[in-house]
């Protein structure tokens, strides 16, 4: 009689949780043909335009759902190799441990990097040496790049983060990043740090950019998306699409190829800010 | 109806408890065993098995005598081979090289020697990784062969440590300032949030009048329950700028600003627990030490507050332990260097922030280092209980 009661018990248990199943099973069936989700995990920088070309590709092809998580760079070229998510999303390029996992990439946006400091600060240009000073602590004080008599509050991202390795491969810092600067994970946390002080200085996505920060010319060059497109503004960097090639759904290849065409290529992503590749 | 049923249901009920009871036990054995799992990983094995040799943008290449046609995955080298070996065609012109490996090399350097000839085009992006590059057909599309050494187990007395965290490219995994900052922030938080504490809840527990003692109970029974990110959020927005301008640092984000923000998330943990065993002090006590001749102030403080001691060590060690998991708040708040303070304005990163800053960014060792500060924390945590559990015993003696 015990083992009856505990079975049934157990059953009913099982059955309560399967209900959810059930119920997802039969609005799938419902939906329009072939229905598909795509899973995309990556980038937190790629993250917001891949989730503006989800929302208008949705309303291109209703049958697919595009989940977008921003998870880090790193965690999205794992993702894409492991199969937790069919699209992987990255803003560097692969590391050496990494390009032996045999990955597709497709660069879907080229992305500025922009140096920004509060508003308030008189600094508006500095040269990428001085850029490299101030990260590795050589420059130390806003007077000696033309500045007020302020010392320098210097906001970095984690290590490990897409931008960082970005940043410190082009200005030349790899790994020597001052003692005692700032780090915040993602770009919103970097922001609101050189937002909220009048010593800070920061460095984030060209395509998140607001009018918090002021963002810094390089070599008097502006950071913008003529800039990067003519190569003279010197800090950009790929935002990647990783995948199997072989493995990938139809559905997915063609949302791929729907983001590469230069129609949606001019009309979302450039109008976000980043850099069209067609 | 109703004996055999009830009976059933009853039995019903205790299988369901003994399944839910049996989950936290579950559930913390399987923790650990994960967190140990891949804690331990990087003081024990290296990487990789072997050097791993990956090629970017050529066809046909021969390595150590093997062919590989379009390969892209990695091709592993022979862990008794001395020697990588590499022909392929760039541009009409035979590359044949020979690079010579030392896997037991102590130096990082002295792993691999490439030939004289190719040296200027070889770069050493990371620790233990090379990648030679030839000109291609058309820029862009440069022929590359990266090569990656396994990097052998990393030393854990160098993690325990070492002083440096650099561990994208430098791959140098010293923890000691994490470690100084997680207890320097604790210890802290306790000496300026203790007292506060603990003279809060005596005045309310033995000198205010109900109606005042409801307001101000109520008002830190809602400050324990506001979400930590919240009192981050505060301490960015109020007490950072306010220690900028304070000391003229070139940051407000700073040990002292963690230390100020954990003190007030202490104050309800510390300040609940205190009160409920100064209640719970039987009333004779009080009665006793009045009819003596003493003053309210020397009864609380000489005869109720020894009275509750176990309970109050119990909420000091309640809040140290909050302090000390505390990583939400203090991530906005403490600037996140990871350097070893040497004034209480620099800016710190304790061992919590680092897990939860670069656990979606880490990949291969660094991934694991995380789980290995996980570690050092829940054996800070054991001690820690530990160290309760002997005094409670103790104080028990005592009585």
């Amino acid at each position: 009689m015990k083992k009856i009661v505990f079975a049934v018990s157990v059953l009913l248990f099982a059955a309560v949780m399967m209900v959810p199943v059930f119920a997802g099973g039969q609005k799938d069936a419902e939906a329009g043909p072939a229905p598909y989700t795509i899973e995309v995990t990556g980038s937190t920088s790629v993250a917001p335009l891949m989730e503006t070309l989800a929302e208008a590709y949705k309303s291109v092809v209703p049958s697919v759902t595009i989940n977008v998580s921003g998870t880090g760079s790193s965690d999205g070229i794992t993702g894409a190799n492991t199969g937790v998510a069919e699209l992987g999303m990255s803003s560097r390029n692969l590391r050496s441990a990494e390009l032996g996992y045999g990955l597709d990439a497709d660069t879907i946006a080229i992305d500025a990097i922009a140096v920004v400091v509060h508003p308030d600060n008189p600094v508006s240009d500095l040269t990428l040496d001085q850029v490299n000073g101030i990260y590795t602590g050589s420059v130390t004080n806003w007077s000696q790049v033309g500045g007020p008599d302020n010392p320098i509050s210097v906001v970095s991202r984690e290590p490990g983060s897409g931008t960082r390795g970005a940043f410190e491969e082009i200005v030349e810092f790899k790994d020597q990043l001052v003692a005692g600067a700032i780090e915040f994970d993602g770009t919103g946390g970097v922001r609101a740090a050189v937002a909220g002080n009048v010593n800070a200085v920061g460095y984030i996505s060209l395509g998140s950019m607001s009018d918090e920060v002021k963002s810094v010319k390089i070599g008097g060059v502006e950071a913008s998306v003529d800039n990067v497109i003519n190569n003279t503004f010197p800090i950009a960097r790929p935002f990647l699409v990783l995948y199997f090639g072989d493995k990938i759904d139809p559905a997915t290849r063609s949302f791929l190829d729907w983001v590469m065409t230069a129609d949606i290529q001019k009309s979302i992503v450039a109008k976000k800010g980043y850099v069209p590749v067609k | 109806m109703n004996k055999t049923n009830r009976k059933r249901i009853d039995t019903a009920v205790r299988h369901l408890f003994r399944v839910v009871s049996m989950f936290s036990v579950v559930a913390l054995v399987a923790m650990l065993f994960f967190v140990f799992y891949q804690g331990v990983v990087p003081f024990f094995t290296p990487t990789a098995e072997s050097v791993q040799v990956v090629v970017e943008n050529i066809g046909t290449i021969t390595v150590n005598g093997t062919s590989y046609e379009d390969q892209r995955r990695f091709i592993s080298i022979d862990r008794e081979s001395e020697e990588i070996r590499i022909e392929f065609d760039n541009r009409g012109n035979k590359v044949d090289i020979v690079i010579a490996i030392d896997m037991h090399a102590e130096e990082a350097e002295d792993r691999i020697t490439f030939p004289q000839g190719i040296r200027d085009q070889v770069e050493n992006p990371e620790l233990d990784s090379y990648t030679i590059s030839w000109p291609g057909m058309i820029v862009g599309m440069e022929q590359r062969v990266h090569i990656n050494i396994p990097e052998p187990p990393y030393n854990f007395f160098d993690f325990l440590l070492g002083m440096e965290w650099r561990p994208v490219h430098r791959k140098l995994f010293g923890i000691f300032p994490m470690i100084a900052a997680t207890i320097l922030s604790t210890i802290g938080a306790v000496l300026l949030g203790v007292p506060i504490a603990l003279f809060s809840s005596v005045l309310i527990a033995e000198f205010l009048s109900p109606k005042p003692a409801l307001v101000i109970r109520s008002a830190i029974d809602l400050l324990a329950g506001i979400p930590s990110v919240v009192y981050g959020f505060f301490g960015l927005m109020i007490i950072v700028p306010f220690i900028q301008r304070l000391f003229g640092s070139a940051s407000g984000s700073s040990l002292v600003a963690a230390v100020v923000v954990l003190s007030i998330m202490i104050l309800p943990t510390v300040v609940a627990i205190t009160m409920t065993s100064l209640k719970a002090v039987p009333d004779t006590y009080r009665e006793a030490s009045l009819a003596l001749g003493t003053t309210k102030m020397q009864t609380s403080w000489f005869i109720v507050f020894p009275a509750a001691r176990s309970g109050i060590i119990a909420s000091i060690i309640l809040g140290t332990a909050r302090a000390l998991g505390e990583t939400m708040a203090v991530i906005l708040v403490a600037g996140n260097s990871p350097q070893l303070p040497r004034v209480l304005t620099d800016s710190v990163r304790t061992m919590t922030a680092t897990i939860a800053l670069e656990m979606g960014y880490a990949s291969g060792r660094h991934n694991e280092m995380l789980f290995s500060i996980g570690i050092i924390l829940f054996i800070m945590i054991f001690v820690l209980n530990g160290f309760i559990m002997k005094l409670q015993h103790k104080l028990a003696e005592a009585e």
